[in-house]
Formats: C-alpha cells, structure tokens, sequence
C-alpha cells in the first residue's frame, strides 16, 4: 500500500510539472495558495563592498540553498498539487551576514502549490483542517 | 590435508568455466561505458578533514582525476567501489597522489568529515583520495551534473567517472569492474 | 560436462574433509561465527582474506558478510543489486520457481522470490560458494560476492554460524501475536505520557481490528493479505512497563518485566530525564526500542539496539557549530562566547558546539558558566561582552535572558550575531523584539511551523473525537512517526520477524517526511534519524514567521 501511494503520487507530481501555466497565474490571492522555490545556482555579487569573493560564494551557498525547498515536504503528506510556474527566475536578496556585505543572487525555479481538486470537492473538512493546523503550529 | 588441494582445483575449474563464458559470444558486457561531457557545478564542498573545497577547482588540473558516488553505511556497492579505489592505490605504488580519487557522498545527511575519515581509514586510503560531503542541495547538484541523480541513497548505482586531462572529457562506467577492468579504462584514459 | 563431473567428485572429498574436523562447542561457534560475519577477524584473530570483482584483493576489515547480507543475514537490496538470504534456514532450501501471480508479494521488497531458482545447499557447496564463488548449479555467482579463503576449520564455523543465524522467530513473537511495551519513567509530566501513548495505542489498536474483521470476513482476509502478507492475522500487544525510584534502580525493574513477559522490542518510552540504564539494557538483551521521547539520548555511533528520532538537545549545538563553520574565516582571531546555564540543558547544547567547532580545527570557544539559580542580568551580559568583545555570542539558556541580549543591541561593541536555541526559548520566541530581530539566530530541530501544519491531516486521525489542545503537540508527532515507522518495517519484513531484520530492514528504507522533522534519514547501523537543524530568524512584522537561514543539514 505504501509503494502504491507513493507510486501514485509522484505520478501526480510528474503530471502536475508537466502542465505549464503562465507565470500570472502565481498572482492568486487565494490564502490556500504559495510559492515556493527550488534553487538551482546561486552567485555572490559583492556590490562594491570588496567582499572576498570565495567566502561569499560559500555563504550564498548557505543562504540560497535555505530559500530552497524540498518538494517532497509539500508532496508527502497529500492534499497538495504542485504547479511549475517559472523556471531560472533570478532573485537577488542581501547576504544578511554581520561580517560582510554585498548580495546573492539565487536562480531558482518557482512552483505554486495549491490544495489539490479532491480537498477543494471538501473545503468544509479542509478548512476544518487548516484552523486545527494553525492553532498546533503555533 | 587434503582441502587446500581440492580448492585450487575447484577454483581453478571455476575460473576455467569463467574464461570458457568469457569466450562465448552470449557473454553481456559486464559493465557500460560512454564518453561524456559535464559542466561542473560551482559549489563548495568539505572533505574528510572539514576542510572547505571549491569542487570546480579540483578539476583545474593535468592530473587525472576519478569520481564515484558512494556513503558511509552504504552496502554492497560502495564497499565493491572503494576496494577497486584501493586497489588502484596499491597499483601506483609509493606515489599515490598521481591520480586524484574523489569519493562524493550521497548521503550527507549522515556522512560528517569524522565518518568519512574513518571510512578511508578503512580502506587504507593514502594521500591522493579525498571524500567531499556538503550540503544536500550542493550534493544534489552534483551528482545532477554527472547525470547520476538518485532520489534517494537507496537507489545508487555503480557508477565510475575517470576524466581524461587531454581534452576533460570524461569516462561514465557503470558497473561493478574487476581490477584488470578498472586500470585497462584508465589505460583507455590515456593515463599511465 | 566435464566440468561437472570435476566438481561431483571434488565435492565428495569436501564432504569427507569437513565432517574430520571437530568443531568446537555451540557458544563458541556463535563468537567465533561472528567475529568473522561480522568484523571480518578469522578465529585466529587474523584478518580474512578475499578477492571480489574476480580480481580486487580485499580485507574483511574493510568489508565483510554483514556488508551486504546485514546483521541478520536475511539480505539487503541496493539499487538494483540485490544480496539473498545466507542465513542456513533459507540456503538449505530448494529455491523453486517463482510463477507469476502464484502466491502473493506484498512489497517489491520481497524480491528474494524472483532470485534463479537452485537447489537446496548442503554445507559441501555452501563451502563452494563461500570459497570459490560457485552456487550447487554450478553456475558463478555475481562478481560482488567475494571469494573467501577459509580454512576447513574456520569454514566449518561459518557454516556452523549461518545455519543458527535468523534460525527461530525472536523472542516475543507468538504464532499469531507480536509482543510489544513502552517504558515510562514515572514522575514523567503525564500530558507528555499520554501525548506518547496516544499515537502508539492508535497503532496496535488499528492493527488488532484489521486481525480481528479478517478473522470474520474472508474477503476482509484477503484484502488485509493483499496489504500485509502474513502479518494480517498477526495482533500486537503493548504492555506500559513503569520504572521507578533512582535511575540505578531500573535495571532490575527492567529485568523483571523482561522475565515475564519477554518482547519482541519496545516501542517509544519516555523519561523527563536519564535514559541510560534503559538504553544498556536493550544493548545487552538485544532488544529494539524504537524512539524513546528523550532529550539526551546515549551518544554511540557503535550501539546498536535503541533508534533515537536525533541526537537531542545536544544536536542544536552542532548544528550551530556548522552554521559558523561556514563564516570562519571572516570571524579569525575575534573570540566566540558560550554563556552556559548550568543545566543538563545547557551543559548538552554546549557540548555540542564544542564538538562540533573544534571538530573542524578551529580555536575554543570562551565559555561563561551561569549558576542554575542566577538570573542572567543586561549588566552581567555586557559585562562578559566588554571582556571578551567576542564576533559570536552564544546565549544556552531559556527565554529569560531575552532582556539582557536586547540591552545589547544599542552598544557600539555588541557581537556580530547572538544565537540562541528556538527550542527552548518555546513560545517566548515570537516575542522577540522587532529591532533585535536582526541580531538574534536560533536552532530550530523540526520543520518551520508554517510549513509542518500540512502534516496536521495525518496526524489529526488518531485524536479519533479526543482535544488536541489536551496532548503535548511535539511529542504526538514524534510517537505518530515510531508508528509509522514500526508499520512500514514489520510489512517489508514478509514474514521473517527478527529482531536483527527489524533493523536491517529500517536501515534499507528511503528517507521519510512526517510530520515534525523536516526529514528523518535512515541507512545501516544508522540511529538517530532526524539529522538536521536549522538555524532560523524570526521575520517581520505584528505576526512574524520564521525564515530559514540555512538548510536543514550543513556539514
């Protein structure tokens, strides 16, 4: 039974990457809805600050690869489908090291994960769902 | 006593019926092999000393250099792999750091530089095989570039990457390869 | 032909050979057998010799039978190389032909079935295989097997130890029933007890009424067969096992309700405390405990009987250290503080920076021990900065200590960054200031909240009508994982329930998301399960998320 789920979902996960929608579509408001990343390369961009360039790029390594996901957190515990809306989209966010400045440029492939068609056939039981999620997250 | 006899004979008909199959023209090849192109990914690894490595630029070089994916606590095929490292070692003799043998985790999750330490150790590593683990999304990436992506370590496979210093190109054996097979390819490599 | 014939005879001299020498006694065979499955080391104490890949000298010290036939000797399967059974129960056995559809399969673990099939060994050519590679068809074996050279004697007591190996169910395990129990140190916080027992009860429970429908329906039989192989029919049984007094006292306890009712193995456990004595007694009896819910586990990387969920409170520390590992270079000869309270808490968190920094070479941390009892004042934490005017200030301590780092925040000479545990800081930790936001990391051992609320469909079945609000969050998702987990290996096990099995089949399992961790990873002889930590700050804004500032593992 095990192997079958998994089978069955990573089926979903090949179909679900396989259908391209425009990037427009990631602009939903629906709160059921995000983005995530999944970065492929990142480079350290010193901006004029000097900052060594070998350090840099080991430090954007860590701080690129922490804006990363790991799908299978979205896939695993069912519920959700994943939508491939973008791909090598470049995003440059601050090093955010005390001990040096300067930027990373993380390039990344952008997914839209959103509750699956058989949860939304259920919103009551999802939405019950999701406010007991809230209130053990916290 | 008699055994230590009957042994050799036994094994003597075995590699006897070995080299009978050998011959036959049914024989599948016991490993394949393809020449490849990869672009290195620019990412920083750490060997079993904890020390930084910039991956790309363990490829800057003239010397050959040879590249498997393996772990650990991983069975059967690592252990199969880094006898057949070690076993080269033994080949080169005193000098050792001729070739580059580099073993990247696929498990770094669990392989800190202390286990890979202990893992060379081992094996008797001498100076000239080095172990990288890292991050997981740089190990992915890695074994990405080299077409040799598994999901998950329980999915590895045997694969071997020797890379000629005369033009980079590289060498993808996949298979479990005897001794004479793994120094012919290097031979093959234009290695010495 | 020839060729057969050559082995026929050789064989009949073997036979007259081995039967010659004498062995020596039962409890002897078992050392001495396993010395050599499993190091490596021939009775004589010299390292076994063997060829594999034909050609490839190898030493039994760098790998051995338990390298690919595991502890059990029940096989493993990796990629797609496959190693069968070498237990003497399965080899003397005809392996017959698998037809298609014949008899059930339950998971594609089970893949022994679709081997060639051979005839039964005796021990004449499973002196054969072993040596030279030969299986009782004549044909060679796969090329990864190595080729042995053992004398008569020492091959004797290989032959000797492989046909007790995996030989008789373990203890615990009846025709029709599983043994299992939990062990509760009392004095445990009974939320935190109850939060353990939840998910484990839900567990056997669901497994006992599977049993029970099958017994009355046959097509409830068929499809629980379907599922769970011969396992369907199986109930489990969950004693609690309740320790008492001092730590020293247990063992005896511990041997006491082994003696009545011997397990298979114990599930979960907890203690607010010591776990020790609990963990020695499941080394010497070999017996499993799969996930105690404990801080401070036993830091081994040899034991082998007690699968932690990760190496606890201390594994914050090393993530830390990992976490500086990569900035060294910019923090050169500027000092690193550990402020420690003189806890358990604080002494483990502590020892796990420690380890790891030095780990990679790099100068000591200054280390500032706080009296249990004393409140860490602004004062006396400038104080310790004007001394040391350290680059990385580590504060192991509880939410307290959060007004005196904000008193840091204005000085002109306050560290780079202060890092502090996410963990035990616990709900203090959203209130961090917004100015100090910046200043302050944290270690934070599970799955950002935010995004570990997805789980919450899986874990939310087994409160079965009962308040969430009344159970220990944390503790339900780590007891719903050894469920899981527990699960998921006694189906893979098709049948064979041994308790060296159990853990080698847990060791083959590919890596699994469940609620809590962000991942727990396993692999042979691997035992802490979840391995990372990540280092977090909290965002902006009036209700503030978490941001990772690193993955879930760095090396």
């Amino acid at each position: 039974m095990v192997v079958l789920n998994k089978l069955s979902r990573t089926t979903v996960l090949l179909l679900s990457l396989g259908l391209s929608w425009s990037p427009a579509f990631a602009a939903s408001n629906d709160p059921a809805e995000e983005i995530f990343h999944i970065v492929n390369d990142y480079r350290y961009d010193p901006a004029g600050t000097g900052g060594d360039p070998d350090t840099g790029h080991t430090l954007c390594g860590t701080r690129c690869n922490a804006l990363s996901a790991d799908y299978l957190n979205y896939m695993e515990p069912g519920g959700w489908e994943i939508l491939k809306v973008a791909a090598d989209v470049e995003m440059t966010v601050p090093l955010n090291n005390p001990f040096m400045k300067g930027n990373c440029i993380c390039i990344a492939d952008e997914y839209l994960l959103r509750i699956d068609d058989l949860s939304r056939v259920h919103p009551v039981k999802s939405e019950r769902a999701r406010e007991r999620s809230s209130e053990i997250a916290r | 006593m008699i055994i230590p006899l009957v042994r050799a004979l036994l094994l003597s008909a075995a590699a006897t019926l070995l080299l009978a199959a050998a011959a036959g023209a049914a024989e599948p090849a016991r490993y394949q092999r393809t020449i490849e192109r990869y672009t290195i990914p620019d990412v920083v690894l750490i060997n079993q000393d904890g020390e930084k490595v910039r991956f790309k630029t363990l490829f800057d070089t003239q010397q050959p250099v040879v590249v498997d994916f393996i772990y650990g606590t991983c069975t059967t095929i690592c252990p199969i792999l880094s006898a057949g490292y070690a076993n080269l070692q033994r080949k080169l003799g005193t000098d050792t750091t001729r070739v580059h043998l580099v073993s990247i985790t696929i498990d770094p999750e669990n392989d800190t530089p202390a286990i890979l330490k202990k893992y060379l150790a081992q094996y008797s590593a001498k100076p000239g095989w080095d172990f990288l683990t890292g991050s997981r999304k740089d190990i992915d990436r890695v074994m990405n570039a080299f077409d040799a992506y598994f999901r998950d370590k329980m999915d590895h496979k045997p694969l071997t990457f020797i890379r000629s210093p005369k033009d980079g190109s590289w060498i993808r054996l996949y298979g479990l390869l005897s001794g004479v097979d793994f120094l012919d390819e290097y031979k093959k490599a234009g290695l010495q | 032909m020839k060729f057969l014939l050559t082995v026929s005879l050789l064989l009949l001299s073997l036979t007259t050979a081995l039967a010659a020498e004498p062995l020596p006694s039962a409890a002897e065979i078992q050392r001495l057998g396993e010395r050599m499955y499993r190091d490596g080391l021939l009775p004589s104490g010299a390292v076994m010799k063997a060829f594999v890949s034909d050609d490839v000298p190898v030493d039994g010290t760098a790998f051995t039978c338990v390298s690919c036939h595991l502890r059990s000797g029940l096989g493993s399967i990796e990629g797609e190389v496959v190693t069968p059974p070498t237990n003497g129960r399965i080899l003397y056995q005809e392996r017959k032909p698998y037809v298609q559809g014949a008899i059930h399969v339950p998971l594609i673990h089970n893949y022994a079935v679709y081997l060639p099939e051979r005839p039964a060994y005796t021990d004449q050519t499973l002196a054969a295989l072993i040596s030279a590679g030969i299986d009782p068809t004549g044909r060679s074996v796969l090329k990864a097997m190595p080729r042995y050279e053992l004398d008569d004697r020492d091959m004797a007591i290989m032959i000797a130890y492989l046909k007790a190996l995996s030989d008789q169910p373990s203890p615990g395990v009846g025709e029709h029933v599983i043994r299992f129990a939990t062990v509760i140190v009392a004095g445990t916080d009974p939320v935190a007890v109850e939060s353990m027992l939840l998910p484990l009860q839900f567990s056997v429970d669901r497994k006992n009424r599977l049993a029970a429908a099958a017994g009355a329906n046959p097509r409830v039989a068929r499809m629980g067969y379907n599922m769970l192989g011969d396992l369907q029919s199986y109930t489990f049984t969950l004693a609690r096992w309740t320790l008492t007094g001092p730590p020293e006292g247990w063992r005896a306890q511990l041997d006491d309700y082994y003696r009545k009712e011997p397990v298979f193995a114990l599930l979960g456990g907890i203690s607010p405390g010591d776990w020790e004595p609990v963990h020695r007694f499941c080394e010497e009896n070999r017996i499993p405990d799969l996930f105690p819910v404990v801080d401070y586990p036993v830091i081994s990387d040899s034991d082998w009987y007690t699968l932690y969920f990760s190496r606890g409170i201390r594994q914050e520390g090393e993530a830390a250290a990992r976490y500086l590992h990569g900035m060294a270079d910019l923090i050169k000869d500027r000092a690193i503080v550990q402020v420690i309270r003189d806890t358990r808490r604080g002494r483990a968190l502590a020892d796990g920076f420690r380890a790891g920094w030095q780990a990679t070479g790099h100068t000591p941390a200054i280390d500032v021990l706080l009296p249990a009892a004393e409140a860490l004042t602004g004062e006396r934490l400038q104080q310790i900065v004007a001394g040391h005017k350290p680059a990385v200030l580590l504060v192991w301590d509880d939410a307290a200590s959060l007004p005196a780092i904000g008193a840091l925040a204005g000085q002109p000479d306050r560290p780079g960054l202060v890092l502090a545990s996410g963990n035990w800081f616990g709900q203090a930790l959203w209130t961090v200031p917004e100015p100090l936001r910046e200043l302050v990391y944290f270690t934070w051992p599970w799955r950002l909240p935010q995004e570990d609320a997805r789980f919450d469909i899986s874990v939310n079945k087994i409160f079965a009508g009962k308040s969430p609000a009344a159970y220990d969050p944390r503790i339900v998702r780590q007891s719903y994982t050894t469920g899981e987990v527990l699960g998921k290996a006694l189906m893979e096990m098709r049948g064979e329930y041994h308790r060296d099995f159990l853990y080698d089949t847990i060791g083959m399992m590919t890596d699994m998301y469940y609620p809590l961790y962000e991942r727990v990873s396993f692999g042979p002889g691997q035992r802490y399960a979840a391995k990372g930590c990540f280092i977090v700050q909290l965002g902006k804004g009036e209700k503030p998320q978490l941001e990772r500032r690193s993955e879930w593992v760095m090396q």
